[in-house]
């Protein structure tokens, strides 16, 4: 029976001075929206720059679509047709405007659509006329640069999204469209397509996150579906108080003058058995931060 | 080639093409023909001097345009995070295109490195010119080597100034060498033409070479 992962990687390693990623198995399932999330210098970009074909020189093996290896994706045409990559910031030349990144893109991709590019320009209303072929890449905003990458790869036949901060230049109205676009685009692809972005704003995309990756200091340190590891956390709330009975059952603390607030594994819940503490469902924001909290400090020692 | 300058007329921008590509050389050259036919610039032998100074500030001028012109199209395209690089590393096309754009432009260079020596031969029979234009060729296609590391103007200006005085120091070895060849200046002038022609097509081929090993991750 074929497994459902659009991406599996083993074994990926990649040192840099005084930073060394180190993942020894990365599965993302397909048919989701997954996250990447982590600190500045975790390994994100580094990750991405790998799954993408960009950064070549690692150690590890990538299969793509349970069928691809990340050797067959240097070599067979199709498989780079089949991914779309944005960059944070913009990768198309400064001096290009609208219609030459139309035309490159044309060159560069069979699966590239005219039509499409030009209507996803309209819809995401880049720059001041949406669709305006003179309009130069270098004129645009930080936000409307990523918006013309999302119209590009939005234009393909894509079956695997991988976006680089995708929000982090977009101003709030849009990231809420971010997130409808790439429910849009998993729906249409009624299964058969993912989408995989590394993201510090969280909060803003949650609601179109189903999986997450949480990374620290170059390494996985929590994955699952969301609605799993919101099962797996919980808010824990109490008064001033008993912080210190608590203090060291919880992954993060933090603590004011009249009550304290923190997250730890559900399975430690038996353990603040008598402590007087209210229990919560965390947001994703707050497993992200307490995991990368957690494991900071631990390696901090 | 269709396919070739295709992509190179998609990869640059229509200001390039029309400021980069042809008024600004077609003005200069018309200046240069002006000049010529003038015959302010002869091919007598006391307008040997005229023709050198004559040489060397065009030779100045198309150093100092090429290297410009590959900061505005091309600028720090072999560099780590270079220009519209990532673009092209993630597609399936990415190769022929950066391919064919860096083949279009050094066969645009060549020309125009070769359109005024071709211009002072008819004018002047200076037979030299011809292994001038081939030796700035092959010190701007080697400066460039250098310079698509780099993204920022300058640090590319830098490096032009060291172009301009390759290019002159190259050049007047060659019109020393002539000089001193005496009866043997036709073999001297053989000589040099075929070890000019055989850098510019050396330097010509590693820089395709590098510039697509980039986009494929292999380091030349």
């Amino acid at each position: 029976m074929e497994n459902n992962y659009v991406l599996e990687a083993r074994g990926i390693k990649k040192k840099y001075k005084g930073f060394a990623l180190d993942i020894p198995e990365l599965r993302i399932p397909g048919g989701f929206a997954t996250a990447l999330i982590g600190e500045n210098g975790a390994g994100k970009t580094t990750l991405l720059n790998i799954l993408s074909g960009i950064l070549l020189q690692y150690q590890g093996e990538i299969r793509y679509f349970d069928r691809y290896t990340d050797r067959d994706r240097e070599e067979i045409p199709d498989v780079k047709e089949l991914i779309g990559y944005t960059a944070p910031g913009s990768y198309y030349v400064a001096q290009w405007g609208m219609r030459e990144v139309e035309e490159i893109s044309e060159l560069l991709f069979r699966g590239f659509h005219r039509d499409r590019f030009e209507q996803w320009c309209r819809d995401l209303e880049i720059g001041a006329g949406g669709w305006d072929p003179k309009q130069k890449v270098h004129a645009l905003s930080d936000g409307n640069r990523m918006k013309l990458m999302i119209a590009g790869v939005l234009a393909r036949d894509t079956r695997l999204l991988l976006m680089d901060e995708p929000a982090s230049p977009l101003d709030p109205l849009m990231r809420d469209r971010l997130c409808e676009v790439i429910r849009e685009y998993l729906t249409e692809g009624d299964g058969q397509r993912s989408v995989f972005f590394s993201t510090h704003n969280v909060a803003d995309m949650e609601n179109v996150t189903d999986y997450a990756i949480i990374m620290e200091q170059g390494q996985v340190v929590e994955q699952g579906f969301v609605e799993d590891l919101k099962e797996k956390y919980v808010v824990v709330k109490g008064d001033a108080v008993n912080v210190e009975k608590v203090r060291d059952k919880l992954f993060t603390c933090s603590c004011g003058q009249y009550g304290f607030e923190g997250v730890c594994l559900a399975e430690m819940l038996d353990r603040l058995a008598g402590c007087d503490v209210s229990v919560e469902r965390p947001s994703l924001t707050q497993i992200s931060v307490a995991v990368m909290k957690h494991y900071s400090k631990a390696a901090k020692g | 080639m269709r396919r070739k300058l295709k992509c190179y007329v998609a990869y640059t921008t229509f200001l390039y093409r029309l400021l980069g590509v042809v008024l600004i050389p077609c003005v200069f050259w018309i200046l240069c023909g002006i000049l010529l036919w003038s015959g302010n610039v002869g091919g007598g032998q006391s307008d040997n001097g005229k023709i050198y100074s004559f040489y060397f500030t065009f030779n100045a001028y198309i150093v100092l345009y090429e290297l410009f012109t590959d900061f505005w199209v091309l600028g720090g395209c072999l560099s780590d995070d270079g220009k519209g690089l990532r673009y092209f590393k993630t597609s399936c096309g990415g190769v022929e295109v950066m391919r064919g754009i860096v083949s279009v432009d050094l066969v645009r260079r060549f020309l125009y490195c070769m359109v005024f020596p071709g211009m002072i031969f008819l004018c002047t029979g200076w037979k030299l010119s011809f292994v001038m234009g081939l030796a700035t060729y092959c010190v701007i296609v080697g400066v460039l080597h250098g310079t698509r590391h780099f993204d920022g103007l300058q640090r590319s200006t830098g490096i032009a100034i060291l172009a301009q005085a390759g290019m002159v120091l190259v050049n007047f070895i060659n019109v020393v060498l002539v000089s001193l060849a005496g009866d043997g200046a036709g073999t001297m002038l053989a000589f040099l033409t075929v070890l000019y022609g055989a850098l510019a097509v050396a330097l010509s081929r590693l820089m395709v070479r590098r510039v697509t090993a980039r986009i494929q991750g292999r380091e030349v």
